[in-house]
């Protein structure tokens, strides 16, 4: 059962009253504990603020992209399924009855268990929302309640995802030595491409950087952590690669579901740099992997292992701005707009480096509006882009991509023309792959030319050090 | 009567200032939660001081992203600052001041709260999500505010007046009697409610969502022992929070 047509979760039904009775036992029991301390405490005080204080006055409607990209339907405003876990709570957990009628059925589960996975966790809601209020925080504690205690969450996430990353190393399933095979690989391209002989280090004990990509990078677009290796080696940074578990794969699928998850893959990737006792970590391309490492993991680390840990948009900054990358932007002679992927620009502050290094290596940048903290989302977040099982992915490209393509449009409204080429620059890689989707499904690169890709690859095409033609134009 | 009319103030601006102080210690005692920042930030107490005077007394976030709202809850918050700063210069006996600050304070009180009501009544975007005790809060507030304009109507009570009288144990009219009564009543009761916001912002903004400091606190807190029932989290009533973390998921998962 689904509130709209389409599902995430694919909940089997229940097939007997006893089956259901079990099924809202449990769910009381995870509401329970998303109210206990003892159980939640990572995120107890922001959800009881929500919950108990969030007045209802849809303030934060209009700020959400799913609520106004779906032609305002009432189950996606953001306080839909906050009102109904909040009635839940009043009636459960407070047994108070004059905060609105609800009924606790296997309907109601199903609902919430599914709306919490029409929220792409942006928080553009509770940026609006003037009491402090964050209904996307419901969203995630919803998914979290379904996981941590009924064991339900997407299996692109869970099954395929998280639990994949922990046993094999990577979320793509991809072992140590496969991913020395295909980093082996990517240097004989960059080497090749580029005139710049390149060897991705790994495992350099006492390195000054140690760079985790998003894993998918390398299976989908090779050339982002090849741009990436060109770089540093050009620029002489002395880096390295981990090859322990989880250290060469940035993502961390937990952050958006299940805070055990999340933990347990922070805490492994932030052993494996300070076993290899490099001087920081540099989270490549991906927003969600700078959100989990640099932030919401800060406070889990104990002293000896809160290691500095950098967004790829300030290293690329400081390499390029320094001079010690020398560019052409005359290379970059097309235009170009920048995403700003949710993860790094609302929810860590970084906005203005990337926008730097873009300022220094292209010469045509169309702003989408609004920008900044103030972005839109690409409707790929909380994991969405990997999701597309059933009829998902209709909704995500239908309803959560709509506002992002209407700004994409927007940018590029002077430029539209197929001849012209134009570049959507998205340094995140599941606002890539969101993209991708995005417009292959309204075929926008055949009918306009409008491609994508992320911001090293832009660095990179305008080294003057290497040879020209480093971004290919090729559709994947 | 008179006595007791005036207990009941006093009681209920003890019960307020407990019942604040009460639900400020609930969230100062939740654990200090995972960053969770949201930007921008304002840079320095400075910036931090002048978004908050902003957010209070032009309400701001809704006059940015609510606007048709705004018009009716400027009023009713403003109404409220103006009945309090009449109350707190009661003691001054700058009586045309505060006389004329609990007038206006009082119709945009009652007017504000008239209009939010009619906006939870009939707009299609709030009646869905209009609780019983929302509209029993805003029955009150405009009971609370439109009595004492009565009782001025009426009996020729002024509402300032009438509050000195009370609070220095002297008679006042009975319709204005019972708005100090709805009004002091609705004062006790406000912290219990989420309308105790003006507690709770502080902890949204200052220690979840402006929060980017070290928290050792957060140590102890690892020791705390999770109860989920899944699987893959291998809590079992014994491990801490820290010993699920640094364990691996079973390698075979089976639903609860």
């Amino acid at each position: 059962m689904s509130p709209d047509r389409y599902s995430a979760l694919a909940l089997p039904q229940p097939q007997s009253p006893a089956e259901e009775r079990e099924l809202l036992r449990a769910f009381l029991g995870g509401l329970e504990k998303l109210f206990r301390r003892q159980d939640n405490w990572t995120f107890l005080r922001p959800l009881l603020i929500t919950v108990e204080h969030c007045v209802r006055c849809q303030t934060c409607s209009e700020a959400c992209h799913i609520f106004t990209g779906s032609g305002r339907q009432e189950i996606y405003r953001p306080t839909y399924r906050s009102e109904i876990l909040r009635r839940l709570y009043f009636k459960y957990i407070q047994h108070r009855r004059w905060q609105g009628a609800v009924e606790l059925d296997w309907s109601t589960v199903a609902t919430l268990a599914e709306l919490a996975y029409r929220c792409n966790l942006c928080r553009r809601c509770a940026q609006a929302c003037p009491m402090g209020a964050d209904n996307g925080l419901v969203a995630h504690e919803l998914r979290k309640l379904f996981s941590q205690e009924m064991g339900i969450a997407p299996k692109e996430l869970h099954a395929a995802g998280s639990l994949v990353q922990l046993r094999t190393g990577s979320s793509t399933g991809m072992n140590p030595a496969a991913a020395r095979d295909n980093f082996d690989f990517i240097d004989q391209e960059m080497t090749e491409k580029t005139g710049i002989p390149v060897k991705t280090p790994w495992d350099v004990e006492g390195a000054d950087v140690l760079l985790i990509h998003n894993a998918g990078e390398v299976l989908s677009w090779p050339e982002n952590p090849g741009a990436f290796a060109v770089m540093l080696t050009a620029a002489g940074v002395s880096w390295t690669l981990s090859s322990d578990l989880t250290a060469y794969d940035a993502v961390n699928y937990g952050l958006w579901y299940d805070d055990v998850q999340f933990a347990r893959v922070a805490l492994r990737q932030i052993e494996a740099a300070r076993k290899l006792k490099v001087k920081r970590i540099v989270i490549g391309e991906c927003g969600h992997a700078h959100k989990a490492l640099t932030v919401v993991a800060d406070r889990l680390l104990p002293s000896d292992l809160n290691l500095p840990r950098e967004s790829s948009m300030t290293l690329m900054r400081d390499l390029v701005l320094s001079g010690r990358l020398p560019v052409d932007p005359a290379r970059n002679a097309f235009p170009v707009t920048l995403h700003d992927p949710c993860n790094m620009a609302r929810l860590m502050g970084i906005a203005e480096p990337q926008r730097e290094v873009l300022r220094a290596v292209c010469p045509d940048i169309r702003e989408m509006s609004p920008n900044r903290t103030d972005n839109y989302c690409c409707g790929g977040g909380s994991g969405f882009a990997l999701m597309s099982g059933k009829t998902f992915l209709d909704w995500r490209l239908e309803i959560a991509g709509a506002k992002k393509m209407e700004q994409v449009l927007g940018a590029f409204a002077a430029c539209m023309d197929p001849s012209i080429p134009k570049y959507i620059c998205a340094p995140c890689s599941n606002c890539k792959a969101q993209f991708r989707d995005l417009l292959a499904r309204r075929g926008l690169w055949k009918s306009n030319r409008i491609f994508y890709g992320g911001l090293a690859e832009l660095v990179v095409n305008a080294m003057r050090d290497a040879k020209p033609g480093f971004l290919e134009w090729e559709w994947r | 009567m008179t006595m007791l009319l005036s207990c009941l103030a006093y009681l209920a601006g003890a019960v307020f200032l407990a019942g604040s102080a009460f639900r400020a210690a609930k969230y100062a005692r939740t654990p200090v939660p995972l960053r969770w920042e949201l930007y921008p930030i304002p840079p320095g107490a400075a910036g931090q001081i002048r978004y908050t005077l902003a957010e209070i007394l032009l309400l701001r976030g809704v006059c940015r992203h609510n606007r048709s709202l705004w018009f009716r809850t400027y009023p009713f918050h403003m109404g409220i600052y103006l009945c309090a700063l009449a109350v707190a210069s009661l003691p001054a006996r700058v009586e045309r001041f505060t006389e004329a600050a609990a007038l206006a304070g009082l119709v945009l009180l009652l007017a504000g709260a008239c209009a939010l009501l009619a906006a939870r009544l009939f707009d299609p975007a709030l009646k869905p999500y209009t609780s019983p005790a929302d509209l029993f809060n805003l029955g009150w507030f405009i009971a609370a505010a439109g009595v004492p304009l009565a009782a001025f109507a009426l009996e020729g009570a002024p509402p300032a007046s009438v509050w000195w009288a009370v609070l220095t144990f002297h008679p006042a009219p009975p319709l204005a009697a019972v708005g100090v009564a709805l009004a002091a009543l609705l004062a006790a009761y406000i912290p219990f409610t989420h309308m105790a916001h003006f507690v709770v912002k502080y902890f949204a903004y200052h220690k979840v969502r402006w929060d980017r400091h070290p928290a050792p606190a957060v140590a102890a807190q690892l020791l705390y022992t999770p109860h989920w029932s899944a699987p893959h989290v291998g809590a079992d009533g014994v491990k801490t929070w820290a010993d699920v973390a640094a364990a691996n998921p079973p390698s075979r998962e089976k639903k609860p």
